[in-house]
């Protein structure tokens, strides 16, 4: 009991602290609310629906009538020949999506950066923007098009003298690259923006002084721009390892995958989409998609100490 | 143009002139009791014409000179229902889906001349366009309580979960109480009443089957004439010649396309697909590829028990074939990219040689948009060329595996029932000349006594003739042929009334080249098909395994066809499809073939 003391102080101190302030800040409380009660609805209700993953669960019997079978879809997810694979497949995927992308979002933001003309630097970035406002469905249609056989990228490598048509989405080697730039070229534009703004916080005073000491403009990016948009490029690498299992980009795959590169285009969600909705294997879906989850939440929690201990960022 | 008969306008006239008679029926002193009279029976039985004549709601154009007339079957004793029932389902909609003027899909002539004529109003509470997509709504719907009455071609796995789940209503007891006995029941009994096999559990009828028109989705191959002529050559009767024929049109280069686009053979992601899937190759060695589907193809092994031809060695020399053709460019190079709706714009763009579809798909998804792009293009249908074993394709039972159950305590099944006897009736009786409406289906050329076809049509609710919905027989297209045929055959030219003059004259050679195919399919369907023996619902143990066997199956045959593999890939293939699970599922349908 005395262990616990401090505790129930602290708790006794916060809630005298919460009864001293309520009259100053209930506006804001209630201005919470909605946002609480979206939370309990849409993010914690839904979570009853985890129980799925412990029945044999279908959708005519119902929750109460389904029967319980323990870790039983667990067992067969582990036992599936192709989880591993799809595991693999889908940590490969989203680790050169976002190295990939984060990259090239920070070349692209500097090349920006150094653009004098107004004019010029708008439009470019303007149309580098585009891409994402479009949905995986067109751009979808969009890749299959280009990317076909006799699509404009294999009409452009005739022209350079490949005689051979590069099928693109359908070889094993060349899907995961085609992914990763069809990637690319969606998000680049959008992912700069972050850049661009952690550049505008560098103090032009130091760039000046650099450049009368004799610093060249790559020593300019090298010592003073690339330090100063380091933590910025951190948090954003440390989320997106948090998000590591979104990362792979349902929609895209499923818009551009077939059967002849299963073996490295099929991720986790599209596994759990064939399986567990077209399947109709809803407790086997749902037991991958709380692994998913359960993985995911902790990847979000070493992200977010790596971000307390590389930037000054702390979230609690 | 002439203006439709049916117009909003008068619909408004005839629903305001309703209105009024149900608005001053609610004015008088005793509603209840009159209600309860209208209910049991209609004071005086009208026919449909008198019915529908008033509202604009008549099929037919019997005031043309070259008119015709609908006769339209008896308004089923009681109805219209008074007031309206109000019966909840879904329906298919997808691009193919168009109305005309302001219809949609919640409100158009169909609905219109349903409640009309039988008191029946379907409220939608919503659609889909893929089986798929209608599978994830179902399931929506069963974990919300909330199912329609009538749900439309539900597929076996889940009908049996509704079964079990005691979501379904037993209608033996209405069915034979209310079902037609010539229209309906006799219809139904085709083939030793065999199309009961899935909607039939225990003995009891749990649903209404769903039935498809014998050898609706088997397949032909159309080929490109007029390309035949620029080669040199005659239309293959085996692979081999195949093979050379559309060599030549690859190497002529003869598509639209950029060049080297030519496709000499349509083949589709779908190796088993209606249109453009590969079917008869692989039959052409005795084997079929199952594909994409929950009941899968087993066929009959020689010896008593069934097999699964995915794993056949004659498989492997079927593939070996394909990759050939692959290697050779006379499939696409990206073949597995494309669907149904992608190898459709390739036809019609007039970069395909040859494609094996069914004769709709040759005829409307192929020559028609092929032939206007290219007026000097011409097509033909061919017998499926034979392979070194066999000339084999895919049989296509008319019985399908999706059915239409009932939701266990709807009240107006019988109404849907009496709604589907009439329709049944108009069905099997071409010679009630009905052929749409007037404005919606066909429409008048201005100062010509002739009509045309219109892009909109009409739209089926309830069972018979609804889109991806139940056949009452899988022989009433053939008879609606042959009465056309017929028709053609007695009657002379002269007295022909505007829609015959469009049926038969056929200037495009079209609708004879589809009429014809159909009937060489019914004809030939037994003696050239494979068939599949397995017609029962998936066990536990397939729905467990089946998912990833066919993930293997894909991926294998996709890589050995792309040359990613050794053809080797196969025997190694064959061991882990044994291995996964595939051993002990072949064992169970085993079981099941030996106690059948």
């Amino acid at each position: 009991m005395q262990a616990l003391s401090p505790v129930i102080d602290d708790l006794k101190e916060q809630a005298s602290r919460f009864v001293r302030y309520l009259p100053r800040l209930w506006p804001l409380y209630v201005m919470v609310i909605p946002a609480l009660i979206h939370l309990v609805l849409l993010s914690y209700y839904p979570m009853y629906g985890i129980r799925i993953a412990f029945q044999d669960y279908k959708p005519a019997l119902g929750f109460d009538k389904s029967p319980w079978v323990g870790l039983k879809q667990f067992q067969l997810m582990l036992e599936n020949p192709s989880f591993w694979q799809i595991f693999r497949n889908t940590i490969v995927i989203a680790t050169s999506k976002i190295v990939t992308l984060q990259f090239c979002a920070v070349i692209l933001a500097l090349l920006l950066n150094e653009v004098r003309k107004l004019f010029y630097k708008r439009s470019v970035q303007s149309l580098v923007y585009l891409p994402y406002f479009l949905s995986w469905i067109v751009l979808g249609g969009i890749m299959l098009e280009m990317l076909g056989s006799s699509g404009v990228v294999n009409q452009l490598l005739q022209l350079w003298g490949v005689e051979q048509p590069v099928i693109f989405l359908g070889n094993n080697r060349t899907f995961v690259p085609a992914l990763v730039l069809s990637h690319l070229w969606q998000q680049v534009g959008w992912a700069t923006i972050l850049y661009l703004a952690a550049l505008t916080s560098i103090d032009p005073q130091l760039l000046e002084a650099a450049a009368i000491d004799g610093a060249g403009r790559f020593q300019r990016v090298l010592y003073i721009i690339l330090p100063g948009i380091l933590p910025t490029l951190l948090l954003v690498l440390c989320l997106d390892f948090g998000l590591l299992f979104n990362a792979a980009g349902f929609d895209q795959v499923l818009n551009l995958y077939n059967p002849a590169v299963y073996s490295t285009g099929d991720i986790l969600d599209t596994w759990i989409y064939r399986e567990g909705l077209l399947g109709a294997r809803f407790s086997l879906a749902t037991a991958v998609g709380l692994v998913r989850s359960v993985l995911g939440l902790i990847l979000i929690v070493i992200s977010l100490r790596l971000i307390a201990r590389f930037t000054d960022y702390q979230l609690y | 143009m002439a203006k439709s008969s049916v117009s909003r306008r008068e619909f408004m006239k005839g629903a305001a002139v309703a209105g009024g008679g149900v608005l001053l029926a609610g004015c008088a002193s005793e509603p209840a009791a009159q209600e309860a009279v209208a209910e049991s029976a209609p004071m005086v039985a009208m026919t449909a014409e008198e019915i529908l004549t008033p509202l604009g709601l008549m099929p037919g154009s019997p005031d043309h000179a070259k008119g015709w007339t609908t006769e339209l079957p008896d308004v089923p004793e009681g109805m219209p229902l008074n007031p309206p029932v109000t019966i909840t389902s879904f329906t298919r909609t997808d691009a193919d889906t168009r109305f005309q003027g302001d219809d949609d899909i919640y409100d158009n002539i169909s609905l219109r001349y349903i409640k009309a004529l039988f008191g029946i109003e379907y409220d939608i509470p919503w659609t889909y366009v893929q089986g798929d997509e209608r599978d994830q709504k179902m399931n929506l719907a069963m974990a919300a309580g909330d199912i329609p009455d009538l749900m439309p071609g539900i597929g076996l796995a889940m009908f049996q979960d509704m079964v079990a789940g005691d979501l379904v209503a037993d209608i033996t007891d209405v069915y034979e109480a209310t079902a037609h006995p010539k229209w309906v029941k006799e219809s139904q009994e085709w083939g030793d009443h065999q199309l009961w096999a899935y909607a039939e559990v225990d003995g009891r009828k749990m649903a209404f089957p769903s039935i498809a028109q014998a050898g609706q989705d088997e397949q032909i191959l159309f080929i490109r004439t007029d390309w035949l002529d620029k080669v040199g050559m005659d239309a293959p009767t085996t692979l081999e010649e195949m093979e050379a024929v559309a060599e030549a049109f690859v190497t002529n280069d003869l598509g639209a396309g950029p060049p080297g686009s030519t496709v000499g053979v349509m083949a589709s992601r779908d190796l088993q697909s209606w249109y453009g899937g590969l079917g008869p190759v692989f039959g052409g060695f005795g084997v079929l590829p199952s594909w994409y589907t929950s009941v899968s193809t087993f066929t009959k092994d020689g010896q008593g028990g069934l097999k699964f031809d995915g794993i056949d060695p004659a498989m492997k020399d079927a593939l070996t074939l394909v990759r050939r053709w692959y290697e050779k460019k006379i499939l696409s190079p990206d073949f597995f990219t494309k669907g149904y709706q992608e190898n459709r714009t390739e036809v019609e763009g007039n970069r395909v040689g040859m494609n094996y579809t069914h004769p709709w798909g040759g005829v409307v998804a192929g020559a028609i948009g092929s032939m206007a792009n290219d007026p000097e293009a011409t097509w033909d249908w061919f017998d499926v060329p034979a392979g070194p074993v066999r000339k084999g394709k895919n049989y296509f039972s008319p019985l399908r595996t999706g059915v239409f159950p009932f939701r266990k305590g709807s009240e107006n099944i019988d109404k849907i029932l009496m709604q589907a006897n009439f329709e049944a009736e108009i069905v099997l009786s071409p010679q009630r000349r009905y052929h749409g409406f007037e404005g919606h289906n066909y429409d008048w050329v201005e100062g010509e006594d002739r009509v045309v076809p219109q892009s909109g049509g009409t739209h089926g609710y309830g069972i018979i003739n609804t889109r991806g919905g139940a056949n009452i027989s899988p022989t009433s297209n053939m008879n609606n042929i042959q009465w056309k045929l017929n028709y053609k055959e007695t009657v002379p030219r002269g007295e022909w009334d505007a829609m015959m003059e469009l049926l038969l004259d056929d200037p495009t050679g079209l609708q004879t080249m589809q009429d014809e195919g159909w009937l060489f399919l019914a004809e030939h369907s037994l003696e050239d098909t494979i068939r599949n023996e397995w017609n029962a619902a998936p066990t536990e143990l397939q729905k467990e395994k089946w998912t990833q066997l066919q993930t293997l199956t894909d991926e294998t045959y996709f890589a050995i066809i792309t040359g990613q593999v050794p053809m080797d890939a196969f025997d190694e293939y064959v061991t882990t499809w044994l291995a996964q699970g595939g051993e002990e599922v072949l064992a169970e349908i085993n079981e099941w073939w030996a106690a059948k």
